[in-house]
């Protein structure tokens, strides 16, 4: 597989309302991302992995170390020039405006690039098509659609610009289990039929197995493990993560 | 289309007819406002309808044409007055250069009365129409400007402008596209309370005898009347100072009534007209039955939907039942209308706790709470109240003991239990973590040693690690104090870990037992490593 | 660091006040200036030509623009307001021996409207929702649209015109014949009533709205409800758990509220003739005494600012959780 992205030492640190003190959300992170791959962030609230979201998609700006696009290898079928990495939010009813219809969010990023309004709209059928929702949807407030309805929404509005590389910002923590299995099986089939990589961050260590190809497990801002799924699973080699999967097994 | 309030609606009936008043009134009247025809001081008539004033003008005549004026200014002041609310709220809740400076010019205005800045401004303009609704409308947008300041602030960092962002909206597209139509009632709001205040302003100005002499407007027509002697010498008062007052009054209040903004939603809560619960001299337990709960054919209505549909289940001495459900499902109403948390009127069916009914016909309910039952919200966080020690939460809840050394002592005992030190009695909840506070939440459930105990979801807002060892600490406490348990979670793998009892609520209904073993093993497959 | 930056915006204010003071004569169409320079022609029909001197001498207008400041300036830290041009007196002297009448009414007016607002206002809440708490919230909110002036107005007519209970005007009569000092103290009291009144009843309806509004917001918090669980009765639940809750955020906002019942005294005290600061910077205004009413503007401000200060020194001493910051992070 080729590399899609170098992310090298990088750090991001805060001023804290303490004076003097700095927060360090970010600690030296090294990793690469593969083509067409899963690729799983795990780590508690404050272990850094949303700054690492943003830092990625350019939201904000690292502090230092690099972050290296090599997009050389694009898929044929991308015709669109290379697009920028998609962010997919935690809690789908602040991530869409509550005053915009189903057809307007989807099509928010292919209209600021400059595609004419009757064609987005043209497009946004199969748009939804893509994420197995109905084109009724089309006219609707995102209050009229569930939790899972809007998760969907949310990637099939981030795969208008046929990214390369999708972030799940843990997206399914405000779904119910059945919903969070339907969008995993989803987002399965997506790197399958888009052929993009996927960096899926989460709390949950058990939603991973059988879905991530590989995964890294972060706390106070640093990489403790990474490592293929199905190993880091079965023989996890930090403490912490030991500790992690215990906490969700009964016996 | 929004609903108005009965008040509201009387709000715009009033403004409507003034406003009519307004436009058709000076049509009616054949005298000029100013013109002195008549005799000074006459009673209303058929060809004075209002009388006349001290001069000899026609007060008909008078009124309508002020209640232009009036309308008038209010309008224009108002609407500057909106406008640079909206334009440098958004500019200073948006863009972090300007807003230094525009809030610290709002703060200025701010902490200025309006009144005595416009009094002053007022009495060197002097008093056109026109300067009057300048210096309104350039004086008053801080106060409104701020709450819009504050919700863009707010609404920044909502994810959608983040995505905007990310998709290179520009600056402009951000604030009229996304953030516009969140400021629209705000901005309803404003307009309306600009319009009473200028006007309120208006007619103070010139009662006091800032303003153009020679328009009318209804302070105006105050200040002649009152400050003649005449006018209290024999009844014209009833004429001259009545009907101008009563239109200021009138629009002012009925602009108010327009105005008025939503309150905050209604929870579903029962009403606080409860005593104090005590600890009962010999406690009765309901001997006849070993149930600690007895949940019979009960039925949770809001309104007219229904959200539990009739359920009925029991819970053994101390035993685990778990409800367990997805989001929507009624398992924290059902938990809620348990405990005796939502209006009686909503409930059908008997809940007994300990034997006590708990919802009774026309009296209070026998069921001590926190002695016979106790109940753990979802977020420490928010249960806890964020001014007040937690030892002073604990000893306001503790029945057991009568004297301040007894109930320390107690609590401490309690807190020790849960491995939290003596000093936690001392600091405020934002002192403690999230894992303390849900210690500190079970130590606190602990203190009247009640036999039942209703946990929704008590782990809910902790990350895995601490979750883990605050649910174990949870699920011992209950089995070393006895006590029944009635967890409500939609953690299914810990509830099947710990239950004597699972219940499966979907959409308010409990499933049938052949629907509920489909849907666990269905469930155990979602997550193969979660149980070994 | 929160704290200094505060003040320094109070400083803010004052100089913007100070400026707004020098500024306004001098750049107004329709201001002093121009009636003395530009001789108005409406407008100068009012002023003599002694008063045209005064005024000349008073904004130094004879000087260049930066003397005049200076001037100014000087007279502020002295303050030496110059002589009031109608009473003939400095205007120090003028304003100080008017604001014990104004501290006497807003001071009762303020005890008065702050103890029934809150009260008021919490057993809304208590009530909330219900008839009860609509129809009082309705009521107050009527009340506060209504302009000062006729609040007062009305209890002017019905009080001292139709039942002649209360004088008319004035703040004690002027010759009145008697050495009791129990006699005068009613006099003073009589004289004093219905401005106070008028000057509650308009505050009570804010400061009611004010705690309604909070009180509603913390009943719904759900440390509230949780308190409710503890088996707390309900009376404690309101004075323990709502009342401190919101009275907390409202007390910046209710001193600020003093200040604005000292604007409002200005048409209250016209209506009543009463002879406060608000009266006398009426009479200011019409007379175009313009000393005075630098004066009186100054010292207005200074007290609003005053009480913005008590304000925010009191907060922190209330609020635990601006008390323990930084301690916890420790702990």
């Amino acid at each position: 597989m080729s590399v899609l992205l170098q992310v090298e030492n990088v750090t991001k640190h805060y001023a804290g309302s303490v004076k003097g003190q700095t927060i360090r959300a970010v600690d030296g992170v090294t990793f690469e991302l593969e083509h067409n791959e899963i690729f799983a962030c795990i780590g508690e609230s404050g272990s850094g992995k949303s700054t690492l979201a943003e830092l990625i998609v350019g939201l904000q700006q690292p502090t230092s170390g690099t972050l290296t696009w090599l997009d050389d290898a694009r898929a044929p079928h991308m015709s669109k020039p290379t697009s920028q990495p998609q962010l997919v939010f935690q809690n789908p009813d602040r991530s869409m405006n509550p005053y915009w219809r189903i057809r307007d969010i989807v099509t928010e990023p292919m209209r600021l690039g400059g595609c004419p309004k009757r064609q987005a709209y043209a497009e946004a059928e199969q748009l939804l098509a893509k994420v197995k929702l109905s084109a009724d949807l089309l006219g609707r407030y995102p209050h009229e659609c569930s939790g899972g309805q809007k998760q969907r929404i949310a990637i099939a509005r981030a795969l208008s610009v046929s990214p390369k590389l999708l972030i799940a910002d843990e997206i399914t923590s405000a779904l119910d289990p059945s919903t969070e299995a339907e969008i995993l099986q989803l987002l399965l089939s997506l790197k399958q039929s888009e052929g993009m990589s996927i960096l899926y961050i989460t709390h949950r260590l058990e939603t991973i197995s059988g879905f991530a190809d590989r995964v890294a497990v972060m706390k106070n801002g640093a990489i403790l493990e990474m490592g293929e799924t199905d190993s880091v699973l079965a023989d996890p080699q930090s403490a912490y993560t030991i500790e992690l999967l215990r906490a969700v097994q009964y016996s | 289309m929004m609903r108005l309030s009965w008040s509201q609606r009387i709000g715009v009936i009033l403004v409507g007819l003034l406003v009519c008043l307004a436009i058709v009134g000076p049509m009616l009247s054949s005298q000029s406002p100013s013109s002195i025809e008549a005799d000074r001081l006459l009673p209303p008539s058929a060809s004075h309808w209002l009388g006349t004033n001290v001069i000899g003008q026609d007060i008909f005549s008078r009124l309508v044409h002020g209640a232009r004026t009036t309308l008038f200014i209010g309008v224009m002041a108002a609407g500057i007055s909106t406008v640079l609310s909206v334009a440098l709220g958004l500019l200073a809740g948006y863009s972090k250069r300007l807003d230094p400076i525009l809030n610290s010019l709002a703060n200025m205005l701010l902490v200025l009365p309006s009144l005595l800045l416009i009094l002053i401004v007022a009495s060197f303009t002097g008093g056109g129409n026109w300067q009057l609704i300048l210096t309104l409308g350039l004086l008053t947008w801080p106060g409104f400007m701020k709450l819009i300041r504050a919700s863009i602030l707010s609404l920044k960092e909502r994810e959608f402008i983040k995505a905007a962002q990310l998709y290179q909206g520009k600056t402009g597209y951000i604030l009229s596209r996304h953030l516009l139509p969140f400021i629209g009632p705000l901005v309803r709001t404003k307009f309306i309370l600009s319009f009473r205040d200028a006007i309120a302003m208006e007619a103070s100005l010139s009662f006091i005898g800032i303003g153009d002499p020679n328009t009318v407007s209804w302070g105006r027509m105050l200040q002649d009347a009152f400050s003649r002697t005449q006018t209290f010498m024999t009844n014209a008062w009833l004429w001259m100072i009545v009907p101008p007052a009563a239109a200021i009054l009138l629009i002012t209040v009925a602009l108010a009534l327009l105005g008025e903004s939503k309150s905050t939603g209604n929870r579903f809560t029962a009403k606080l007209r409860r005593k104090a619960s005590h600890a009962a001299a010999v406690n009765v337990v309901g001997t006849e039955d070993a149930s600690a709960v007895i949940v019979q054919d009960v039925q949770v209505m809001y309104g007219a939907k229904t959200i539990v549909q009739p359920i009925s289940f029991t819970v053994k001495q101390g035993g685990i039942t778990s409800l367990v459900g997805e989001s929507g499902s009624g398992k924290t109403t059902m938990a809620r209308a348990i405990y005796g948390l939502v209006p009686q009127q909503s409930v059908e069916g008997t809940i007994k706790i300990n034997g006590h009914d708990v919802y009774m016909q026309d009296e209070p309910s026998t069921m001590q709470r926190w002695v016979d039952a106790a109940y753990i919200f979802q977020d420490p966080r928010n249960s806890f109240n964020p001014i007040m020690t937690i030892g002073r939460q604990f000893y306001e809840a503790m029945k057991l003991q009568t004297t301040m050394e007894d109930k320390r002592a107690a609590a401490v005992a309690a807190l020790v239990e849960v491995q939290l030190g003596e000093h936690v009695l001392t600091q405020y909840p934002h002192q403690l973590s999230g894992g303390m506070l849900s210690r500190a939440l079970i130590a606190l459930a602990l203190v009247n040693k009640p036999k039942v105990l209703i946990a929704d979801e008590p782990t809910g807002a902790l990350d895995p690690i601490v979750k883990r060892e605050v649910f174990d600490l949870l699920v011992r406490k209950v089995k070393e104090h006895r006590m029944a348990l009635l967890l409500i979670t939609h953690d299914l793998p810990a509830a099947l870990h710990i239950s004597d009892e699972i219940i499966v609520l979907q959409e308010g209904r409990r499933l049938s037992n052949e629907q509920q073993e489909q849907y666990l093993r269905q469930s155990k497959q979602l997550y193969p490593h979660t149980a070994e | 660091m929160l704290r200094s930056k505060k003040y320094g915006s109070y400083l803010l204010v004052l100089v913007f006040v100070v400026l707004l003071n020098f500024w306004l004569p001098r750049l107004l169409p329709g201001g002093p200036v121009e009636y003395i320079t530009g001789g108005g022609e409406e407008g100068a029909v009012f002023l003599t030509e002694a008063q045209k001197a005064a005024m000349l001498e008073y904004y130094h207008l004879n000087d260049s623009l930066g003397s005049q400041f200076v001037q100014y300036l000087k007279g502020i830290v002295t303050f030496e307001f110059g002589l009031s041009i109608s009473h003939k007196a400095p205007v120090s002297e003028v304003i100080m021996d008017r604001v014990p009448w104004t501290l006497l009414i807003v001071g009762t007016a303020s005890v008065l409207s702050i103890l029934i607002g809150l009260l008021a206002g919490l057993y809304s809440a208590w009530r909330h929702p219900g008839r009860t708490d609509r129809s009082l919230f309705i009521t107050m909110l009527g009340i506060s649209a209504i302009p000062e002036f006729l609040i007062g107005m009305t209890l002017l007519i019905f009080f001292a015109v139709k039942l002649h209970w209360l004088p008319l005007s004035g703040a004690k009569t002027a010759f009145l014949r008697s050495d009791d000092w129990l006699d005068h103290l009613i006099d003073i009291v009589r004289h004093a009533v219905l401005p106070a009144l008028t000057l509650t009843i308009e505050s009570v309806a804010s400061m009611y709205l004010l705690m309604r509004n909070e009180a509603v917001r913390v009943r719904n918090e759900p440390y509230v409800e949780f308190a409710a669980a503890k088996g707390i009765g309900s009376f404690r639940i309101v004075s323990e758990h709502i009342t401190r809750n919101a009275a907390l955020p409202l007390v910046t906002l209710i001193i600020l509220r003093i200040g604005f019942l000292m604007a409002g005294s200005v048409l209250v005290e016209t209506v009543f003739a009463y002879p406060g600061i608000g009266k006398l910077l009426q009479e200011a205004i019409l007379g175009r005494d313009y000393p005075l009413l630098h004066g009186l503007f100054l010292i207005m401000t200074l007290f609003v600012l005053l009480l913005n200060l008590i304000a925010d020194l009191i907060y922190p001493y209330l609020d635990p959780r601006i008390r323990t910051a930084g301690r916890g992070d420790r702990a």
